[in-house]
């Protein structure tokens, strides 16, 4: 297992875990992954089940956010979802 | 983004503040800049409290307050500048009255009702800088383009559980709001789980990110995101500079 996944707030909260590893070559088919794994639950927070991240999520790849589902994705990158949190 | 305008101090301020004159790179200078600064805290609830209370001991001259609603049980567990005696009343002139107790040369302006589209230009214009504490992204993406639409800086901070995020946004220097979140995300919820040490936490980060920008010294968090994790003490940051801006900001980005 050679991407490690890490879900931030309300992400983790759904996920039921902080961490998860994956295999995956680019985004998109990482995204496709977190979604077989984990249901359609991740609809509303993370993306659909063909790979297509919600517009609100903010996506952290090795520590720069990015938005290109086709960025290739070596062995060993961190992939952070950070859902959107909010004051009060 | 519009500077303040420095005002000299007198005896009782270089005594008041005289431990953070100190610090070699903000000294009676930056004293100057945040006693003529104006900064609007939108809510003074979990978040806002602790950021007007610490804007408030730095001694910024004005801070202007915006916060519908009375106070309520419930909100006691992270809204510091409450007291249970004021239940039923309103928070923000509860929390006006004890910024005044605390600080009572500073001038406190305490704005009844929340930020909203029809309103946020007026309160911006006002102020010198924004710390958005707003718990609804409706809410957050008014402040954000009132932001725009007068040339403020924006301290943007958040909180969930026992994680939070803070990123400072400049128009012209960094994306906006609606650059990193373009839609309010539909799974947000006005009520959420939250302790008073994490607002805490999060609150004092935002005053310091408002006091640096106003103080002109030290390297505020432009194009880049703080989020932490209480639940082990984890920080981590998120660079943001290079994204693509919204068609809001664009017009802000450099030429060539």
């Amino acid at each position: 297992m050679s991407i490690r996944v890490t879900y931030f707030a309300q992400a983790a909260r759904l996920i039921g875990r902080d961490t998860e590893m994956y295999e995956a070559v680019d985004l998109k088919s990482l995204l496709k992954g977190v979604y077989q794994r984990n249901g359609s639950n991740v609809e509303n927070l993370i993306c659909s089940s063909d790979g297509e991240p919600v517009p609100w999520i903010l996506i952290d790849v090795d520590g720069e956010l990015v938005r290109d589902q086709h960025l290739a994705l070596s062995p060993g990158t961190h992939v952070r979802f950070i859902s959107p949190i909010s004051g009060g | 983004m519009r500077e303040p305008e420095p005002l000299a101090l007198d005896d009782h301020d270089r005594e008041r503040y005289a431990w953070q004159i100190d610090v070699p790179d903000f000294n009676e200078v930056g004293q100057q800049k945040l006693k003529g600064a104006s900064v609007l805290v939108t809510r003074c609830g979990g978040l806002g409290s602790p950021v007007a209370y610490e804007l408030a001991a730095a001694g910024v001259g004005r801070i202007i307050l915006a916060h519908g609603g009375d106070l309520k049980t419930s909100d006691l567990n992270r809204q510091l500048l409450m007291k249970d005696s004021a239940l039923g009343s309103s928070r923000v002139q509860c929390a006006a009255e004890r910024l005044r107790e605390f600080a009572p040369r500073i001038e406190v302006e305490p704005v009844a009702s929340n930020v909203t589209a029809e309103n946020a230009v007026e309160l911006v214009g006002r102020a010198d800088l924004v710390v958005d504490c707003a718990p609804m992204f409706e809410e957050r993406f008014a402040l954000n383009d009132a932001c725009l639409e007068l040339d403020r800086p924006m301290v943007e901070c958040a909180m969930y559980e026992l994680q939070a995020t803070i990123t400072t946004l400049v128009p012209g220097q960094t994306p906006c709001l609606r650059c990193l979140v373009p839609e309010a995300p539909p799974a947000w919820t006005r009520r959420f789980p939250v302790f008073g040490a994490v607002s805490g936490t999060v609150g004092c980060l935002a005053a310091m990110e408002a006091i640096k920008l106003l103080g002109g010294f030290g390297k505020p968090l432009l194009g880049r995101m703080l989020s932490m994790n209480l639940r082990d003490m984890s920080f981590t940051e998120t660079r943001f500079d290079g994204m693509p801006r919204c068609a809001r900001c664009s017009r802000f980005e450099p030429a060539g």
